[in-house]
């Protein structure tokens, strides 16, 4: 599957200043995307058009299939929250969005790869913020997506926790490889887990930097990673300010690595 | 409708519930029958019988009277005005509550349905509909509507947005949607407007009785109240608060208990 975001422009409503501005790109098949930049580059809401949760006020995102167009993916989206129905157990609130008639035994193995084997039937006030988390991860993953959308999934955990979680995410993705759209503001966790990373301005939101990550997988070496960090942050100061202006041809620095 | 659509086995509740307030209850309901026996002895039996000469007079008109059928009948205006109360009111207070031009068009007309006195609307009804059941029973579901559309309107009002979000990302079905992320929103809303209402609905129940039909417990206190009865008025008083509050405890208050079994949260 292929994604085309073309997004001359979005507002809110016509007073405000646009939160979008001249947004396009192509994610292909099986592409895990970073989107990197400061708070306020409208990433969320970027997100929350192709999710299909809000319509841009101009252009489009066309999902294509084997060069033709189709309707919107399977979805799976990991919110900033957990976003767990508070009133369904662990297991429940997978099976929620089950809607086939082995929902139980695809939520309880889900569960299980995520490690929450013996907390299905728990509340989520009843588990700590890291599990919480998790139910979301597999929460997403179980409706077999195509398309995959994380906003933020791993802030404000501890660093071992959010690593662990990164782990089980590039794990669970390797068995469908979906298409996935990971925001985030940890260059690290960009470069640890995408194969490309789209950079963002701020106030309008418009992507000034497209990077492919030469790295191979798994990136278990952390100084590999380190070390492009330095390389990109040598080469664009300025670009995690997002007040990088770049041309539009100086997308790729592959000689850089 | 129960949660074993998405789970075989739900979670056993382990509500606990402490014996002391048992006979906290026992201890309150003591006083009052204290207080009550300590009033009639200072003063003349026609006037305040003692608790044990109502008890007396209520079996009487359990066994040989006309209270068992008189109970069945205003039973059944109770629980028809209730659940059109209800269910209307639920209705109007959601769209009201979700919609904003649904909101502002029938604020005016809910302030006003709010402040229109009981016995208007009752007689209004048995002039317009007539003198029959179905007028006392939409008479009494007027009057409890209203109540029900505040209550339902802020719950819908309060309906988390995040929650919607993930509904709509995960592309849940309408009745999953309403089911499994509305619902259980609305539940404490919709259980304070059923509190408040069977309270509210019986005690209309009984004026609807008195101004208008010729059976039911209104329709009885008022030959008492004929005659004098005081003894009789009180028993069928108590017989029939005794079956408001068998609904509020057996029925009422367990399934608050079972809604809320997700809040016993013993986070680590």
């Amino acid at each position: 599957m292929q994604i085309d975001v073309s997004i001359p422009q979005h507002v809110y409503n016509a007073v405000d200043a646009p939160v979008l501005r001249d947004v396009r790109f192509t994610v292909h098949d099986g592409e895990i995307v970073s989107l990197v930049g400061p708070s306020g580059a409208g990433k969320s809401t970027l997100l929350n058009i192709i999710g299909g949760l809000i319509t841009p006020s101009a252009g489009s995102v066309r999902f294509l299939q084997g060069g033709a167009e189709c309707g919107l993916p399977k979805t799976g989206y990991v919110f900033q929250s957990p976003r767990l129905m508070p009133w369904l157990t662990a297991l429940e609130n997978l099976t929620l969005v089950l809607p086939q008639i082995d929902a139980q035994a695809i939520a309880g193995s889900l569960l299980q790869r995520v490690g929450l084997a013996g907390s299905e039937h728990k509340y989520p006030g009843q588990l700590s913020g890291g599990m919480q988390r998790r139910v979301a991860l597999a929460r997403a993953f179980a409706v077999k997506p195509e398309l995959l959308l994380m906003d933020e999934p791993f802030v404000s955990l501890d660093l071992p926790t959010a690593a662990q979680l990164r782990q089980q995410m590039l794990e669970l993705w390797a068995s469908e490889r979906p298409v996935v759209l990971f925001v985030t503001h940890d260059f690290t966790e960009a470069l640890t887990v995408a194969d490309r990373v789209i950079f963002f301005s701020a106030h309008p939101g418009t992507p000034v930097l497209d990077i492919p990550v030469a790295l191979t997988r798994p990136r278990d070496r952390e100084e590999d990673v380190l070390q492009l960090r330095r390389d990109l942050l040598q080469r664009y100061p300025d670009i995690l300010r997002g007040t990088e202006r770049l041309p539009a041809n100086t997308t790729t620095v592959q000689d850089a690595v | 409708m129960s949660s074993r659509e998405l789970t075989g086995k739900p979670v056993p509740p382990s509500v606990r519930r402490g014996s002391h307030r048992f006979w906290l209850r026992l201890f309150s309901i003591t006083c009052f029958l204290v207080v009550w026996q300590v009033g009639s002895i200072f003063s003349d039996p026609d006037t305040l019988p003692a608790p044990f000469l109502v008890l007396q007079n209520l079996w009487q008109h359990l066994t040989e009277g006309e209270l068992p059928e008189s109970l069945a009948v205003t039973m059944r205006r109770v629980v028809l005005a209730f659940l059109l109360a209800m269910a209307t009111g639920t209705l109007v207070g959601f769209w009201m509550g979700r919609s904003r031009s649904a909101d502002t068009g029938l604020d005016s007309i809910l302030i006003l349905a709010l402040n229109v006195p009981a016995l208007v609307t009752i007689i209004l009804c048995y002039l317009w509909i007539g003198l029959n059941e179905v007028a006392a029973v939409v008479a009494v579901a007027i009057n409890k509507m209203p109540t029900v559309v505040v209550t339902v309107r802020e719950g819908a009002k309060a309906i988390d947005r995040e929650l919607l979000d993930v509904a709509r990302a995960y592309r849940l079905s309408r009745w999953r949607t309403l089911r499994y992320v509305y619902l259980p929103q609305l539940l404490p809303y919709l259980m304070a407007a059923a509190r408040s209402g069977l309270s509210l609905i019986w005690k209309i129940v009984l004026v609807v009785e008195l101004l208008g039909r010729s059976d039911g417990v209104g329709f009885q206190l008022g030959v008492f109240f004929q005659f004098f009865d005081i003894t009789s008025i009180l028993a069928y008083t108590i017989s029939f608060a005794s079956i408001i509050m068998a609904i509020e405890f057996l029925l009422v208050q367990p399934l608050e208990r079972k809604a809320n079994r997700w809040r016993t949260d013993d986070a680590d």
